[in-house]
């Protein structure tokens, strides 16, 4: 009799533990990190099956065997360790609802744990003190009715976040954000250092680099633009948009944004625009191949721009399941551990990014940032065996915050604003006199600009323009009114070609009053919430706000102040 | 109505008189005041022909030891700087012309660092790595204020501006019932401090005030302020309020009932060379919607040393109040009369 009695000990031993350790691996193994998956489909490289089949394979074994193992326990260890496992999944629930704190998107650059160090430790207690109260009561309760706590309150919260999860994932599927990505567009960086023996038209664009800190850094580098004796410094132009998206597929389409339309249709309407064809149609019948190097693409609608740019490849991705495992997991134990312990677990996106890799002819990234200049020093400028001409479009990180690089092009994350501004007038000096080197500057055309300025008071541009064949013994300033809808104008007028479809800052005087507006996505709680691109989560801005003014960034600023002139809805917010 | 109108004036002559250097230096000062009478006497109950005979050139003397203005109508007023540092400014409240408005024109240091260490002390600041308010701030403060602890800051106020009471309609009773309720811990607001994100916006703060005192009209304060000067969104509302974001836009639609906003801002530009201080004031009554913009200059670097334009106008009567100062400096530094006390001769 007593072996029966044994075996039917241990299946109703297993049945009540497999509900909580259920309860467990499903928050751990799925719905911590595909809750966060599925609002930001867009920011991952991989596809929805593609993490949810292994996470819920894992899900299933971890369960059984975490069942398994706790079943072969009686009597003290076994309630200890079931109610454990309830506690745990309890507590951590709590925690990701109710306690955490709003520590922000991935974005690469990690959390400064030091500004939460009291919130560590008060949060800390209030889980030390939590899971002690609940195994006490959980143990002293009585057999049938801790049986009946840990079945019922598993299933309840098994069943608030399996319904969740559910419905999320529904909607995920059916829209656009889940489109599976059997290929990836690269700008590849393989010849980010040639250039052509032919002619080059050069546009070095750095992120986020307002006018207002050209001004700043001279203040502490007062010789950083020595070797732009030749350029002209329009100290008056106005990026029309603020944001690399739309600024950057503006500027190499002359299309404008439209706020009516979801993001994706207008990436393809940018770049099959008729300003867009006409304008790489000239470059090409005039001998030039167009490339394009930057170490993302994320913002352009990249792959509708295939027919352009000459370094634009398509590659084959492979998915790293037991990367995208380790990383998914990581993402959970971050949502559901208490506050001091998520140092130790903190995903990082570039450690999600590489869950996917681009394989095959040995494509590289372009650089950026330090590494730009370390290998442009390394590898340095070569004159490519081409009968081309070279249209290239250098975009680096510039002055976008937080700041990295300092006045020696080193990586500082201590860097301030005017350090990191030197650091790349540093990289562009470097370019520069490379060019000189091969004899290749004095035909050149060399324009240094920025797709925007920042959010708020610094909304201009620093441009800089260098004409073939021009030379000076110091740097002419220009105040004319100009803005980017002129940029790819002033690109074909430099290589001899009109441009039907705009104008070039050549066609504006100094003393011209023109009528600008500059455009920047807000946060208008007056206006309903967009979704967000590629995801079926609502998205951070609801407008765009259009500035319109006349004169200079001091006439901006006041319009600034004195509010939009317009407000426009958007139909989809890109963050 | 008139009351509100009174109370945004010296508000804009404390400003004007506070923050402007140029008044210290040596100018010549010439305008042009124009009052469409008839329409300003619709609004304020006084005689036309009186106001009517106000228009006219402004001429001014300004030096170091004041300020003496001469319209060619014959009215005068007077600008004085005295011993203690405060200036004598004498305005006239038309109801009754020859009340003198005492405003010091220099704080006790900066009035916005002793607002934010104030708060330091109330609360711990919350930081966000990802953004709370806009997409520009990463720090956060909110505080409710009760009676008790805004009793002593009231109590500085009257006592550097004894007449306010006066100009906010109270009489001693209600002076005593506000005492009286200041040493409670009702809720009286709740002001809310947002800070930008250190490295990228470190000079960047908003300050959002809230307050619905007893007797007193509701307040409303929205000033933000970064390494170029400051934004102010400031309302008054007489009856209760309840929502400020809806009280705003009923005032900015002029469609509130008795209701008092004034938006602007300051500007200060690269290396001192200009100071712009803009404002829009709407004043609402059941009987009128009264807006004013005043649009003032320093300019330490060119042709004037300040400039002063405004315009009132009424929703239906168009424009009532047209005023264009400017200042010129000059080289002889003339001395002009120091008036010890109030001086204003009308006609």
């Amino acid at each position: 009799m007593k072996p029966a009695r044994k075996k039917h000990r241990y299946g109703r031993r297993l049945k009540t533990a497999f509900l909580p350790c259920l309860l467990l691996s499903f928050m751990v193994c799925i719905w911590g990190s595909m809750e966060v998956f599925v609002g930001n489909a867009a920011n991952f490289r991989f596809s929805f099956l593609e993490a949810f089949v292994p996470l819920f394979a894992l899900c299933l074994a971890s369960t059984l065997i975490a069942a398994l193992v706790i079943a072969i326990f009686r009597k003290f260890p076994y309630r200890l360790l079931v109610s454990l496992v309830f506690s745990l999944a309890l507590v951590g629930y709590v925690q990701n609802v109710f306690l955490n704190l709003d520590l922000g998107l991935m974005e690469g650059d990690g959390v400064d744990w030091s500004l939460y160090t009291a919130h560590g430790h008060s949060n800390l207690i209030i889980w030390a003190v939590s899971l002690l109260a609940l195994l006490t009561v959980l143990l002293l309760l009585k057999v049938k009715v801790r049986r009946a706590v840990i079945t019922y309150g598993s299933l309840v919260l098994l069943l608030i976040q399996g319904l969740t999860f559910g419905i999320v994932s529904a909607q995920h599927l059916v829209s656009d954000a889940s489109s599976k990505h059997e290929t990836a567009y690269v700008l590849a960086g393989n010849e980010q250092y040639k250039v052509s023996p032919n002619g080059n038209v050069i546009v070095i664009m750095l992120d986020y680099f307002s006018n207002d800190y050209i001004d700043s850094m001279l203040k502490q580098f007062p010789d950083a633009l020595n070797d732009l004796k030749d350029f002209t410094y329009y100290d008056n132009c106005d990026p029309t948009y603020i944001g690399t998206f739309p600024s950057v597929v503006h500027m190499l389409t002359g299309h404008e944004f439209d706020h009516t339309i979801p993001i994706e249709k207008w990436f393809s309407d940018a770049w099959n625009s008729d300003s867009a064809q006409y304008f790489y149609q000239t470059l090409a019948d005039n001998g030039y191949e167009a490339r394009f190097f930057d170490s993302s693409s994320s913002y352009f609608g990249i792959k509708y721009a295939t027919p352009y740019f000459s370094n634009l490849i398509e590659q084959e991705r492979t998915v790293r399941y037991d990367r995208l495992v380790k990383n998914m997991l990581k993402l959970s134990l971050y949502r559901y551990a208490p506050h001091a312990l998520k140092q130790y677990v903190e995903p990082h996106s570039y450690d999600l990014t590489a869950a996917v890799t681009l394989t095959g002819n040995g494509i590289i990234n372009s650089w950026n940032q330090n590494a730009f200049y370390n290998m442009l020093r390394l590898d340095r400028l070569q004159p490519n065996e081409t009968d081309k001409k070279y249209f290239i479009i250098e975009f680096l990180r510039g002055t976008h915050p937080p700041y990295q690089v300092n006045e020696h092009a080193a990586w500082d994350t201590e860097a301030t604003l005017e350090e990191c501004a030197a650091g790349y007038m540093l990289m562009v000096s470097e370019y520069i006199n490379q060019l000189k080197a091969l004899d290749l500057y004095d035909d050149a055309t060399i324009i240094i600009t920025s797709d925007h300025g920042d959010k708020e008071n610094s909304m201009q541009v620093l441009y800089f323009i260098k004409e073939p064949h021009v030379t000076r013994t110091e740097m002419a300033v220009n105040s004319a009114p100009i803005s980017h809808k002129e940029f790819i104008g002033t690109v074909l007028h430099n290589i001899g070609a009109e441009y039907p479809y705009g104008q070039t800052i050549y066609d504006f005087s100094e003393d011209e009053e023109r009528e600008r507006t500059i455009m920047r996505n807000f946060i208008d709680t007056n206006y309903p919430a967009v979704p967000k691109y590629m995801s079926t989560a609502d998205g951070t801005h609801t407008v765009m706000y259009a500035y319109t003014y006349e004169g200079d960034r001091k006439d901006l600023r006041k319009q600034i102040r004195r509010g939009p002139t317009e407000i426009l809805p958007l139909t989809e917010s890109f963050n | 109505m008139t009351r509100l109108f009174t109370r945004f004036l010296s508000l804009l002559a404390a400003l004007l008189l506070a923050v402007s250097p140029a008044l210290a230096q040596s100018a010549q000062i010439e305008g042009e005041i124009t009052l469409e009478a008839e329409a300003l006497a619709q609004i304020f109950p006084l005689d036309a022909a009186l106001l009517a005979s106000l228009n006219g050139e402004l001429t001014a003397q300004q030096t170091q030891s004041g300020l003496h203005a001469t319209w060619d109508s014959g009215f005068t007023a007077s600008c004085n700087q005295l011993g203690d540092g405060s200036v004598l400014f004498a305005t006239g409240d038309m109801q009754s012309a020859g009340r003198a408005l005492m405003l010091p024109a220099q704080t006790q240091g900066n009035p916005l660092d002793r607002i934010h260490a104030w708060l330091d002390q109330l609360g711990d600041e919350q930081t966000f790595a990802n953004a709370v308010y806009s997409s520009l701030f990463t720090r956060a403060l909110s505080v409710d204020l009760t009676g008790q602890m805004l009793s002593p800051i009231l109590g500085e106020v009257l006592a550097q501006y004894p007449f306010l009471p006066g100009l906010l309609g109270l009489d001693a009773a209600a002076v005593t019932r506000l005492a009286s309720s200041a040493q409670t811990d009702a809720v009286w607001g709740n002001i809310t401090r947002y800070k930008g994100d250190a490295q990228q916006y470190p000079d960047l703060a908003l300050l959002v005030l809230s307050l619905h005192i007893p007797s007193l009209p509701h307040m409303y304060l929205w000033l933000r302020t970064d390494e170029f000067g400051s934004t102010i969104k400031f309302a008054l509302e007489e009856k209760d309020v309840t929502d400020w974001d809806e009280t705003l836009l009923a005032l900015e639609e002029r469609k509130s009932d008795t209701g008092f906003l004034i938006n602007g801002f300051t500007l200060n530009f690269e290396d001192d060379e200009e100071l712009n201080i803009y404002f829009e004031a709407a004043i609402t009554t059941p009987a009128h919607a009264l807006t004013v913009e005043c649009d003032y200059y320093v300019d330490y670097t060119g042709d004037y040393l300040w400039a002063i334009e405004l315009v009132a106008s009424e929703a239906t009567l168009g424009d009532v109040l047209e005023l264009e100062i400017e200042a010129a400096q000059t080289d002889d530094g003339a001395v002009i009369p120091d008036l010890s006390g109030l001086s204003i001769e009308s006609i």
